[in-house]
């Protein structure tokens, strides 16, 4: 009885779920759907007196319908903007078409550095006009006009590129450097410190040293060697550029956050007993972390899971240790050697450690397995390609000497 | 060849021809030409053909897949000519990368292309009866202004991502943030 009613429950359920499906389905399609695009989203220039200049951009119509796009100028440059066209129409075969706007700036600008405008392209529904009136928000895109007025003299501006990498790996900082100054820059050196958790600095790099022509830009590099422990660290770039210095600053981090299964000790066991699994983990990164927490899974030979348990959740500190208790009832096992698994749960990651337990009457041994692989073939498949090549290039040569020496003693 | 007045030496029309005429030309210049065709074979087994995307390419999509012939197993992509900070790709030979111009040339001798990723702003607005859905269909992060008839606000809608709005009127502008 319960279980027809279950299951008419469960009919009815379908059925009310289609329906509302169904209804949100046309509720959807009822409301009212404004789409557009427009692309480049912006267009750089470099300010030039009284610079004349057509710019060009297209509009998406993205859901193949009728349409009609009203284009306006917003912005401190729009005096010096001129649309070609205010009012477009599209159909709905129209997938884009292609506008421009002129630019004629002026002589001269108050104030260096950007100045933009944004020319916006709004949807309007084919039948406003019919209408009268249209309930709904409109869609409306802009592309950007962003005219950059150098700097009189010299200025630059840098930016913070940090490739992060394991721990011993190679981190690599890229600092790019744009000259918006009048004048090129000779010489523009960056340096780099790196500083630790306490902000302790572990390193000073110096980049390389570049010059600049005016509107110009330049990268300069540094690569550190990460032979510290994972976790968050923070890089102060300095570029003193003709004396001048510009600055910037990122946090960034080395390695993975990881916590590891350091050892799995069970003391005081009789099989049939509740078994206590003391779980010593290593926090590897050099930040605290909350809710950890271990769990324990049992299987036999047959991959058939037996248990899975899991400990309190607890915090861990920076590069600390602390011991997980996870417990299992051995009522009904019996003695031999499982399969099991550890896995460690801490923010959105998890890592986990094989081993193997040999349960007897009175003692649970543990026993790690496995080993982490790495993937390093294709590394290899290079040096192999290249082998190929640096053997195909001495064969080569050596024919060529051949023949040489083959032609020679013929003509003597 | 014959031409009825006696046997001649026949011209060949390319030097590459006259390795087929063992008797034309000297020794010296037979390795000569055999050098020259052993130094060609080798530089064409150790270059690379670029194939896509083409030079002066300009991408919609954020998704780069790069096509070569040759030899070397890596693409070098970098945002500048002097390739400072390349990424180094293997393969499949394909990166997702934010709007802006790149160059590209493969790790063994190959020209350098360059392309550029135009920055899509794209909105699609959907009204229900008390709320508004706005969804970034473009390619790159966007401030999106909500021009309300009383109040104005505005937020970032990364790529991809859509945001409720409590109100069913208005205007909803887009722009590429950054």
């Amino acid at each position: 009885m319960s279980k027809k009613s279950s299951n008419g429950t469960r009919k009815i359920g379908r059925a009310g779920a289609m329906l509302i499906a169904g209804m949100l389905l046309l509720t959807l399609m009822s409301m009212p759907a404004s789409a557009i695009g427009i692309a480049p989203g912006r267009t750089t220039v470099n300010f030039e007196p009284g610079m004349h200049q057509e710019i060009a951009f297209r509009v998406e119509n993205n859901e193949h319908k009728d349409m009609k796009v009203l284009f306006r100028v917003e912005g401190e440059l729009a005096q010096y903007v001129k649309l070609k066209e205010l009012l477009v129409d599209f159909s709905a075969g129209e997938e884009s078409k292609m506008f421009s706007y002129i630019i004629d700036l002026p002589q001269s600008f108050d104030k260096p550095g950007d100045h933009e405008a944004n020319v916006i392209a709004q949807e309007l529904p084919k039948d406003l006009k019919a209408q009268g009136t249209y309930v709904g928000a409109t869609a409306a895109v802009a592309t950007n006009l962003l005219v950059k007025v150098p700097y009189p003299g010299k200025y630059a501006e840098i930016r913070l590129d940090i490739s992060e990498a394991q721990v011993n790996g190679t981190t690599v900082f890229i600092i790019p450097v744009l000259n918006f100054g009048t004048e090129a820059i000779s010489k523009a050196k960056g340096t780099i410190e790196i500083r630790g958790p306490t902000n302790e600095v572990l390193a000073t790099l110096e980049t390389n040293v570049l010059s600049i022509p005016a509107k110009g830009t330049g990268e300069l590099t540094a690569g550190w060697i990460a032979n510290v422990n994972a976790g968050k660290y923070y890089a102060v770039a300095t570029v003193n550029y003709d004396g001048k210095l510009a600055k910037a600053e990122k946090v960034f981090g080395v390695g993975n956050l990881y916590v590891e299964v350091k050892d799995i000790v069970v003391k005081e066991f009789t099989l049939g007993d509740v078994a206590k699994f003391n779980i010593l983990v290593e926090n590897k990164w050099n930040e605290k972390l909350d809710n950890l927490y271990a769990e324990l899974i049992v299987s036999n030979d047959k991959g058939d899971q037996l248990a899975s348990t899991k400990s309190a959740s607890t915090s861990i500190e920076a590069l600390g240790q602390t011991t997980l208790d996870v417990f299992w009832d051995t009522e009904g096992v019996q003695s031999g050697i499982y399969n099991t698994k550890v896995v460690l749960h801490y923010g959105d990651k998890s890592s986990e450690k094989q081993l193997k337990i040999e349960v007897t009457l009175d003692k649970i041994k543990t026993s790690f397995v496995g080993a982490t692989a790495q993937v390093v073939g294709v590394e290899q498949k290079g040096i192999l390609q290249n082998s190929a090549l640096m053997i195909a290039i001495v064969i080569l040569v050596v024919i060529n000497l051949g023949w040489f020496i083959y032609m020679r003693k013929r003509k003597t | 060849m014959e031409n009825g007045q006696g046997r001649q030496f026949y011209e060949p029309p390319t030097p590459l021809l006259a390795l087929a005429f063992p008797y034309h030309g000297g020794t010296m210049e037979r390795v000569k030409l055999w050098s020259a065709i052993i130094f060609l074979v080798i530089l064409a087994a150790w270059s690379d053909v670029l194939l896509e995307p083409e030079a002066g390419a300009q991408l919609s999509s954020r998704a780069v897949a790069f096509h070569k012939i040759g030899m070397s197993n890596r693409i070098l992509v970098d945002d500048n000519m002097a390739f400072s900070s390349p990424v180094e790709l293997q393969k499949p030979f394909a990166v997702t990368l934010q709007p802006g111009i790149y160059y590209w040339k493969s790790s063994g001798m190959s020209e350098t292309r360059n392309f550029s990723i135009i920055g899509v702003v794209s909105i699609t607005v959907n009204t229900t009866e008390d709320q508004t859905l706005v969804r970034n269909t473009g390619n790159t992060e966007l401030l999106v202004e909500d021009r309300g008839s009383r109040i104005t606000g505005a937020f970032i809608l990364d790529f991809g991502k859509q945001k409720y709005l409590n109100k069913t009127e208005g205007m909803i502008v887009a722009k590429q943030h950054e």
